[in-house]
């Protein structure tokens, strides 16, 4: 899964990721690996109890009390977060990662001027005035898309849109001029349409800023979109990696190919649903082997033991076994 | 043309007195005089965005909320905000969250019989347990749910049984909110064909409310899209879709995000298939 091309740009690297809840025998995530670069969007796509938001707070270093590290690599522009202490992780979130959360208004401090917010972010990091953090503040509200940014400074959250809202809170993020940021579920409290704007919003900042971004959703139509890569993740294991368009159009893990046909589309009418047989497996349960192997049509009796994710083609990954039987199915309009 | 089994006339739903601070400014216009109609074995669908007063007039049409202004006329007479068994019987609604729609203290047997009971539908209670069985085989529950509390279930398994509880009363018209909407995308299939089927073998009239239009592609015969508490545009699903004609529907449908196609033969796997499944062939 390592790629060349993108050595130098490299940010965020994570490999065989366990992470176990207090007491429990067995770890919520069993060996998750990504890879992140400057200038791209990674998308972890994955349903609830996936382990999408818990990998993803495992690499800002933010690990809910009672959920540790059972093994694994986590290295974020050469840090390596899990054996950083408390002080080395403080510099990291802020400098090196800024963090977007799904409910705008729970990571707003609703007391508190929104400029000042964004202010008080950037005088944390930075080695700023106070008036050179307040025209930091100006210059972000104005970056994340505020018209009259002067102005917008001294509005409280209640004012705003959850639209809005969320662009304070990615305001915030960018504070300390991080080189990554790691949304989780961003878009998934808004409408359609303000989805939309906040998607865009994102991609420019990749593009102008040359940050590399981490995205977290349940939403394969909402990746398709923003991620240039796809990593899908089902009961703590990532079962599939790749370019987006790719992955979409010819998985190479029967998962991603039965949430595919699962999505109600406009250009296919209900017959072409198909519902996943049975349900996903209880947290703390133990999986040997490929934990969709017990709703899988392709399973064989050696799915259920080890599985690992290993290369196909020149760009991607899967972690099944049986992956060229998917490869036999694809068309032959290959781009 | 047969004849409306719901008629909605300048339905209006306004929040806040207006008196008090922010005098008029107070008042929160949620719908603003709407009409629309659904015939009989009809799915109908109203989308918008949240804030378009589209679960207020479900709420309305299910004698949950009170319209402020305007008409409701079921199978031809008047609806009433008190409305009599019969009425409440006949209109019954599936809500958005399968979590807090179920009562947790009660097994699903005990909820459904005593539905059939204050409905009066069953003569005895072993009747009313018999009813409550085959509801269980209608969603595609196993009947063993019936000694079982809702904590027992996953989301997709508890929207089914909010499904059973909104038909044991043999309803004329299923008001559903945003059914699928709180679900994983993997179980959300499930539900949909469930409501497919019992559309088409029941006949069963629905008003469906959804900001997904890619949901209501699959389920609905027409659809009506809300913005600011009105109806901008009513017609057709694949109309609508593919020939809008009010702006806020273009927006609305440029926002949505797609997939690409699939390109996999999909026929192609009966070949691949496992050796175990292939033997029992």
């Amino acid at each position: 899964m390592s790629r060349p091309d993108v050595a130098d740009r490299r940010l965020l690297s994570v490999r065989d990721l366990r992470l176990r809840v207090g007491g429990e025998a067995h770890d919520v995530v069993r060996g998750a690996s990504l890879d992140a670069a400057r200038g791209e969007v990674v998308g972890i796509a994955g349903e609830s109890g996936s382990g999408k938001s818990l990998t993803l707070r495992a690499i800002a270093g933010l690990l809910p009390t009672g959920v540790t590290v059972a093994g694994g690599d986590i290295e974020v522009d050469r840090v390596d977060v899990v054996k950083a202490g408390p002080q080395t992780l403080r510099k990291l979130r802020g400098a090196t990662v800024g963090m977007v959360f799904q409910e705008p208004m729970t990571a707003l401090n609703p007391t508190m001027r929104i400029g000042r917010q964004i202010a008080e972010a950037a005088l944390a990091h930075g080695d700023l005035s106070r008036s050179q953090a307040k025209a930091r503040a100006i210059e972000l509200l104005e970056r994340v898309g505020f018209p009259e940014p002067a102005r917008r400074y001294r509005q409280f959250p209640h004012q705003l849109s959850g639209g809005m809202r969320q662009r304070v809170v990615i305001a915030i993020a960018l504070a300390g001029n991080p080189s990554l940021l790691l949304c989780d579920e961003p878009t998934t409290a808004l409408d359609a349409t303000v989805t939309l704007r906040i998607l865009d919003l994102l991609t420019d900042l990749v593009r102008d800023l040359g940050i590399g971004i981490v995205f977290v959703t349940h939403d394969l139509g909402v990746a398709a979109r923003i991620c240039d890569r796809i990593a899908v993740m089902y009961a703590g294991q990532v079962v599939e990696e790749g370019p987006t368009a790719e992955l979409l159009r010819r998985p190479r893990h029967p998962y991603t190919l039965a949430l595919l046909r699962a999505v109600p589309t406009r250009d296919r009418d209900i017959d072409g649903l198909r519902a996943i047989p049975g349900n996903p497996p209880q947290r703390g349960e133990e999986l040997p082997g490929c934990a969709f192997a017990p709703r899988c049509e392709y399973a064989e009796p050696a799915c259920r033991s080890e599985i690992e994710l290993v290369p196909v083609d020149d760009d991607r990954s899967t972690s099944c076994r049986r992956h060229s039987v998917l490869a036999a199915m694809a068309g032959g309009h290959h781009d | 043309m047969t004849e409306p089994l719901l008629e909605v006339r300048d339905l209006a739903v306004t929040f806040g007195s207006g008196r008090g601070w922010g005098g008029d400014r107070g008042r929160i216009h949620a719908v603003r005089g709407i009409d629309f109609s659904v015939r009989p074995g009809e799915a109908f669908a109203l989308v918008g965005e949240s804030g378009s007063g589209k679960s207020t007039t479900a709420k309305c049409v299910a004698g949950l909320q009170k319209p402020t202004r305007g008409s409701i006329s079921f199978a031809g007479s008047p609806l009433d905000p008190a409305r009599n068994r019969e009425q409440r019987r006949a209109i019954q609604m599936v809500f958005q969250d399968p979590y807090s729609s179920l009562n947790p203290r009660m097994t699903i047997g005990a909820a459904l019989v005593e539905i059939l009971r204050v409905h009066r539908l069953a003569g005895s209670r072993a009747a009313a347990v018999k009813r409550a069985a085959e509801l269980l085989d209608l969603v595609g529950m196993p009947r063993s749910a019936l000694d079982q509390r809702p904590r027992a279930f996953s989301g997709g398994q508890r929207q089914r049984l909010g499904v059973a509880r909104a038909l044991a009363v043999n309803p004329s018209l299923l008001v559903a909110d945003e059914p699928v909407s709180a679900l994983d995308v993997s179980i959300q299939a499930s539900v949909l064909l469930l409501l497919k089927r019992l559309q088409r073998d029941l006949g069963l009239t629905m008003l469906f409310i959804s900001h997904d239009l890619a949901v209501v592609r699959q389920l609905c015969d027409r659809v009506a899209v809300m913005a600011d508490g009105r109806i901008v545009e009513e017609g057709a699903v694949g109309r609508v879709l593919s020939e809008p004609s009010a702006d806020f529907t273009r927006t609305l449908l440029a926002a949505a995000t797609d997939l690409p196609p699939l390109d996999l033969d999909l026929d192609l796997d009966q070949d691949h298939r496992s050796p175990k499944r292939r033997s029992t062939r």
